[in-house]
This record gives C-alpha cells, sequence and structure tokens, in this order.
C-alpha cells in the first residue's frame, strides 16, 4: 500500500492533537526536513508503533514494545500538563490506499493514567483499530483481519530493506558476511520458488525410489541378501551425502584460507614485488590446476583405453603371426582338397550329349567302352551321373565341419588389427610419456609456487610483524589441507558412488519378474526432475545475478554522476559455496583500494535498491521510508540519492536534515518531489533543555 | 507470494538440464506450453508440478497430482 497520510496526538515530542501534527504525502519523493532534535526519528518511530506496537528505545539501541516502553512513549509536555488522576491518550493514525484506491484507516492508541507527579499507571497494551474506507463512510474491520491487512501495508520481509533508519544500513548489508547479500535475495526475490521446487522433487523422488525397491524387494527369492544390501544402499546414500557435505566444507575452508593470505599479502608494502609475485603465483595455479586436470582424465581414461585404443592387443603379434601362418596352412589344404574334388569329372558337360547317356541306359551297356552297365550297378550309376552333370550341384560338401568361412572372416577382420598391433606400444608409450610430463610440470609449478610463498613470507617479515608471519604460515598449511582434503572427498566420492551403482546392479539381478512399469516411469521421473529443477534454480538465481549487477550499477551510476571523485562500479564476485560478495572494481575490473564510506554506502543502498526492483515490483507497490539515510555521506552524493530515490520508487518518504537552508523548486523535476515538509522543535518559554515545554511545528513548503 | 507459472516453466524448459535429459530439440522445446497437451509423460509430469505449486496447493496435493499423470 501506499500512506497517504499520518498524524499523532501526544506521540513523544509530537504534543497536541491530530490536527497539529499532520502530515500528508503523495507519490514521489516526500521529504520531511529538519534539524537534530527536530522530530525527524520520532516520525519515524510513528510508523513503527502504529503496525508493529514497537518503537526504538535510543538507550537499548533496539526496538521495544510499547508495555516496555511504558509513559516514554507520552509526550513531556501532555504529561506535564495532564493532573494527577487524569489520562494522557496516545494515538497515531495511518492512512493507506491500495492500488485499487482501497482506503484502511489504521489506528493505535494507548493510554496513561497520572498516579502522582512522577508516576504513571499506564495500559498493559496499546489497542488497535483499523477501519476500511466503504464509499464516505469508514467501516471498522474486524480483529481477524488486522494482520493481513497490516502485512499490506508492508510485507514483514520487506519490512527491514524498505523501511530503515540511515545507520541500519550496514547492517542490512554487511560485506564481510558472505551470506549477506544472497539472504536479501532469497527473501526479496522469487528464488525460493526453485528452493521449494528443488525440495518437492527430492521429497518425490525419495518416495518414488522406496516404492521401487519396496517392489523389487518382493519379487526377490534371496531376500536374506536382499535385505543386506538394501541396507548396504541406505547406508552408502548417506554416506554420499555426508560425503559432499565434507567436501564442500572443506572448499569452503580452502576458500576462506586463501582470502585470508591475499589479505595478508595485500599487507605488504612493496607493492610492486608483491604484485609481481602475486600475477606468477595466479597464472601458475591456473597452469596447475589445468595439468592436474588433465592428469585426472588421463587416469580416469586408462583402464578403457584398454578397450577403446586396442591396448589389450599389446604383444599379441606373435599371435596374430602365428594364426595367420596356421590360416594360410589350412586354407591351402582346404582349396586343394576342394579343387580335388572338382576335378573328379574330367569329362565335359555335353560329352557324351544326354542323348546318347539316355540311350547307353536304356541298352545298359556303355557305348563308348562297350562294357555292360547293368541297372544297380557301379556302372550304370556312373552312366547315370553323367546325365546329372550341370544340372544338379552336388550339396554333399567333402568336409565333415568345413569352417573356412569362420576362419577366413576371422584372419580378415585382424587384418585390420595389424596396424593397431603395430603402433599400440608406442600409443602406449606415447600416454605415458604424457602422464610424466605432466607430473614433472606440477612438481615443477609447486615448486615455484613454493618459492613464491617463502619470497612472501619474508617480504612479509619485512614489516617486522610476527603476528602477520604467524598468521600467513597457518592459513598457507591451512590452505594445502583443505585443498588435500578436497581431492581426497573427490576421490572418496567417486568411489562411494561407484559402490552405489554396484550395489544397484547387484540388487537388480535378484529381482526375478518385474515390477509395475509406473513404479519405475515415476522412480526416473522424479529423479530427473529433481536433477533439472536443482540446474534450474542455479541459472535463474545466476540470471538474477547478472540483472542485479547491471541495475545496481544504473542506480549507482545515477547516484554517482554529479561528483568528481572515482566511484568505479559495482562488482559481484563469485565465491566459496556459491555465495557472491559485491566488490567496487574500476573499469579494468581491478578492486578499488579503500573506497571511501560515502562510496560504500551508496553501493549497499544501490544493491538494496536494485534487490527491491529486481522482481515483484515492490517499488511500485509499497513505501519506501527512510529516516536520515545520508547520515553517513558525504553532501556531494545526497543529490544523486534523492534523485534516484524519486525515479525508483512510486512513494518513497524520508526524513533528513539536507536541504534544510535550500530552495528545493528548483529541484521538483529532478527530485519528482512529492509534499516536502519543514519540522523544528519549539519551545514556546524559550529554554531548550525542558521537555515539557516541547511540541514540534509542522510547515508544508508550497512547491 | 503466488509464482508466474509461465516463467516457471520456461525457466525450466531453457534448463540446459532440461535439454540434456529430454534431448529435445529447440523447435519441440519452443512447442512446449502449458494450454497444449503433449503425450509425453515426463513433460505433463513438470507441467504438473508447475501447475499445481504456483496454485499454492501443499507439497502432498503436488505429488499425487504427478503420481496420477504418471499412473493414467
Amino acid at each position: 500500500m501506499i500512506i497517504d497520510s499520518i498524524s499523532m496526538k501526544n506521540f513523544q515530542c509530537y504534543y497536541g492533537e491530530h490536527e497539529n501534527n499532520n502530515f500528508k504525502f503523495n507519490k514521489g519523493l516526500n521529504l520531511v526536513i529538519g534539524d537534530n532534535g527536530g522530530g525527524k526519528s520520532k516520525l519515524y518511530d510513528a510508523f513503527y508503533w502504529v503496525l508493529y506496537d514497537q518503537v526504538f528505545h535510543s538507550d537499548r539501541r533496539e526496538f521495544v514494545k510499547t508495555k516496555i516502553y511504558q509513559e516514554n512513549l507520552l509526550s513531556d509536555k501532555a504529561k506535564n500538563e495532564c493532573s494527577i488522576g487524569g489520562n494522557v491518550d496516545v494515538e497515531v493514525i495511518l492512512i493507506a490506499s491500495t492500488a485499487q484506491d482501497k482506503l484502511y484507516k489504521i489506528s493505535r492508541i494507548y493510554s496513561a493514567k497520572k498516579t502522582n507527579d512522577r508516576e504513571w499507571e499506564c495500559a498493559t497494551s496499546s489497542k488497535l483499530i483499523v477501519d476500511e474506507m466503504k464509499s464516505t463512510r469508514w467501516s471498522t474491520v474486524s480483529r481477524e483481519k488486522h494482520d493481513s491487512i497490516l502485512a499490506r501495508v508492508i510485507p514483514n520481509h520487506l519490512k527491514p530493506y524498505m523501511w530503515f533508519q540511515g545507520e541500519q544500513v550496514d547492517g542490512l548489508m554487511d560485506f564481510r558476511d558472505k551470506s549477506t547479500l544472497e539472504k536479501a535475495i532469497n527473501l526479496l526475490s522469487n528464488i525460493h520458488v526453485y528452493d521449494d521446487l528443488i525440495s518437492i522433487t527430492k521429497n518425490g523422488f525419495d518416495k518414488a525410489n522406496k516404492s521401487l525397491i519396496t517392489a523389487q524387494a518382493r519379487l526377490v527369492k534371496d531376500k536374506d541378501k536382499a535385505e543386506k544390501l538394501t541396507a548396504s544402499l541406505e547406508k552408502n546414500k548417506k554416506d554420499i551425502g555426508a560425503k559432499k557435505e565434507a567436501i564442500e566444507k572443506n572448499r569452503e575452508d580452502y576458500e576462506i584460507a586463501k582470502d585470508k593470505i591475499d589479505e595478508l599479502i595485500g599487507q605488504i608494502e612493496d607493492a610492486k614485488q608483491k604484485e609481481s609475485l602475486k600475477a606468477e603465483n595466479n597464472e601458475l595455479q591456473l597452469k596447475l590446476d589445468e595439468e592436474n586436470k588433465q592428469l585426472k582424465n588421463i587416469y580416469n581414461s586408462l583402464h578403457k583405453k584398454m578397450f577403446s585404443d586396442f591396448w589389450i592387443l599389446k604383444n599379441s603379434q606373435k599371435h596374430f603371426d602365428k594364426f595367420a601362418d596356421k590360416y594360410t596352412r589350412y586354407i591351402s589344404t582346404h582349396n586343394k582338397l576342394t579343387a580335388a574334388e572338382n576335378h573328379k569329372d574330367v569329362l565335359p558337360v555335353n560329352v557324351p550329349q544326354p542323348v546318347y547317356v539316355e540311350q547307353m541306359l536304356d541298352v545298359e551297356k556303355c557305348l563308348v567302352c562297350g562294357r555292360d552297365a547293368k541297372n544297380g550297378t557301379d556302372e550304370y550309376n556312373h552312366i547315370k551321373k553323367l546325365l546329372e552333370r550341370g544340372t544338379k550341384k552336388t550339396d554333399v560338401s567333402i568336409f565333415k565341419n568345413d569352417c573356412s568361412s569362420i576362419f577366413s572372416k576371422l584372419y580378415n577382420d585382424c587384418l585390420g588389427f595389424k596396424q593397431l598391433i603395430i603402433s599400440t606400444n608406442e600409443r602406449i608409450e606415447n600416454e605415458f610419456n604424457k602422464i610424466e610430463e605432466l607430473k614433472n610440470n606440477i612438481i615443477k609449478y609447486n615448486k615455484r609456487k613454493k618459492e613464491i610463498s617463502d619470497n612472501f613470507e619474508d617480504l612479509i617479515d619485512d614489516n617486522k610483524s610476527n603476528n602477520i608471519v604467524n598468521s600467513f604460515r597457518t592459513h598457507e598449511m591451512n590452505r594445502d589441507k583443505y585443498q588435500s582434503l578436497v581431492t581426497s572427498g573427490e576421490a572418496d566420492l567417486i568411489r562411494l558412488e561407484k559402490n552405489q551403482s554396484g550395489y544397484e546392479n547387484e540388487f537388480a539381478k535378484l529381482v526375478k519378474g518385474e515390477v509395475k512399469s509406473e513404479l519405475e516411469l515415476a522412480n526416473t521421473i522424479f529423479n530427473n526432475l529433481h536433477e533439472i529443477a536443482k540446474c534450474t534454480r542455479n541459472e535463474v538465481f545466476n540470471k538474477l545475478i547478472e540483472e542485479l549487477e547491471e541495475n545496481a550499477n544504473d542506480l549507482f551510476g545515477t547516484m554517482t554522476e554529479k561528483n568528481m571523485s572515482i566511484t568505479g562500479k559495482i562488482k559481484l564476485k563469485k565465491i566459496s559455496n556459491g555465495h557472491y560478495i559485491p566488490e567496487i572494481v574500476d573499469k579494468n575490473g581491478h578492486i578499488l583500494p579503500s573506497p571511501n564510506d560515502s562510496n560504500i554506502i551508496l553501493v549497499k543502498l544501490a544493491l538494496i535498491m536494485s534487490i527491491i526492483n529486481s522482481r515483484g515490483k515492490w517499488s511500485e507497490n509499497y513505501s519506501l521510508i527512510l529516516d536520515a539515510p545520508t547520515s553517513k555521506m558525504a553532501e556531494k552524493y545526497t543529490l544523486g540519492f534523492y534523485e534516484t530515490l524519486g525515479k525508483t520508487f512510486k512513494q518513497s518518504i524520508v526524513t533528513t536534515y539536507d536541504f534544510i537552508d535550500s530552495d528545493l523548486n528548483n529541484l521538483k523535476e529532478q527530485f519528482n518531489l512529492g509534499s516536502v515538509y519543514i519540522i523544528k522543535s519549539l519551545y514556546p518559554n524559550g529554554d531548550r533543555t525542558d521537555r515539557t515545554d516541547l511540541s514540534i511545528e509542522i510547515n508544508k513548503v508550497e512547491l | 507470494m503466488k509464482c508466474e507459472r509461465e516463467d516457471v516453466l520456461n525457466n525450466f524448459l531453457k534448463s540446459e538440464k532440461f535439454k540434456e535429459i529430454t534431448g529435445f530439440t529447440e523447435d519441440e522445446i519452443n512447442n512446449i506450453s502449458l494450454g497444449s497437451d503433449s503425450s509425453d509423460v515426463f513433460i505433463e509430469s513438470l507441467k504438473k508440478l508447475v501447475i499445481t505449486y504456483c496454485n499454492e496447493d501443499s507439497e502432498m496435493q503436488v505429488l499425487r497430482a504427478i503420481n496420477t499423470r504418471i499412473n493414467t
């Protein structure tokens, strides 16, 4: 909702009735300008009190409930004027409107009775009344609806980022806390949608997987073995989860140690040598990472190369030659025997002609040599065969088991491997030479990194600070330790995942029969949905970061364009564990050394505004209420800041000391000004130490 | 906060993991929408997930809706 007005009765320094303490606000930038002690923070308190029944306790530096603050809530002047036995009522009325122009009046009332000059009997709690405008009359809203209406004025999760005081900016965006940006993004953007979907799909997968395993277990004959395997699967799954967590923790600790080292190196005075060593160290690290990656890939692929690169054929030349020799002799003998069989018929096919052959069969006599050839004799059968020549091939093989085609295929296929066999030794040797080369490079780079580290230590030592040197050594040890833990953790993880596959395969073998296809389908679908949900979340988050960085830089640019000091730009740098931290960098991407406080405040404000603007258009639907936001900013930064507020938020209400002596008419368009009020504390009797005389004068500036 | 279901679905479809798992081409992905029915049970399960979640159904209701789709 957008704030229409706020009015107070006897609320702290705002002595008197509502009509004397009334602010009406418009769209755009609304300013309430006052000197120190002029009532600005108490106006901010009024907003807070009417919605949350809390007030900022200056001594405790925290918000406290009304029942704790008690008579301190009351105007000192009203308390002074009240007779003993009389009551002082405190009221704040806030009127706000929705996007659909629905009006709500939120009133909070508190009362205290004066029992003597110094003591008050206070109500145990304040009273909240919420009215809704219906046609032209206010209609009281039931208590059950109060919370939802108050949440529509400003949602709870938005409140810290849209209603705050200048001194709270540092805490809202603490750059030392690596998760600060992520917390804000998680709270204010819709990234939680994807977190929810990850959780839902994971639970869906766990349930589907459990159902599938249960169904499979019912089909298993060897129940004992199945039970053991199921237990192993569960335990291994937990171990995998624990190992992944441990790896992430070690990675984070590694990054922390690295950051600490960088920080200490940053303290070295000889900047030039430091930069040169740092650059060389970074380059070496890149090379090391690359070589280690290559080495890991080669090692991982070594066993596969037995088959993919035919290493298994190493030293098989002699076997191949032996087979080739045997095959040659075999096929030669085979051909000879086949040829001999084929040449048994020495006469040409049509000699004698078939008519004569038939005649010979009829007369049962060979007409060539004159011999008898009675029916049924060998001679008769021989003549008959002459008739069958060329019409029908004999399908009776001369070999009992003719393996010639198999051996031929085998021989021809082996020929294709001949070259591979010849070159296998060379290929294996090349691969291992490569491994050796990589290992030597890694040793070389590590050695040089150690030398650089020692050089750094010497440079640090020159600063004559034992603490720094000891710290440096400790962080180096930690860095190496965590790096090693990450590497060994990853190796363990590979082993555990391999075990998991093994158990799953073993279990699958025990299953006799088929489970319902829907169970397997559900298992697969939920698994895939979960994997995609995780990936989508990361991609959406990274895109959000890109947009945030761009928007924050637009806002930051607008805020700083009027001043001449070096301002840099905002870079959201990804660090360990997926966190992002904001940095201020120059145009070349190098971190700006020692940015001034105003710069830092503006960066934080730009980021907060950018996050609010990113999704859901909070800036359109809710008012930004700030109390003295520029209190820690240099003057030359404030113009840009107010201009950005006016452009970014549909309504902002800012209490400030700025422009106290300025003519704001010139800035009306530039700031998109709504209402402007000037407030000042009044002590009619002239004694500025007498709080019983204090009231606030409110003057609206006509623009 | 109610989420925009078209936006959520589009983000899933643009994901690299989605392309890797389904093997769909760009054209096939562009043809997927909440309004059109596909014969692919995985796509319909994904849509059910998005629709029921964005309707602010409980987790149980979301999972039940997906399982119903898988079983039909």
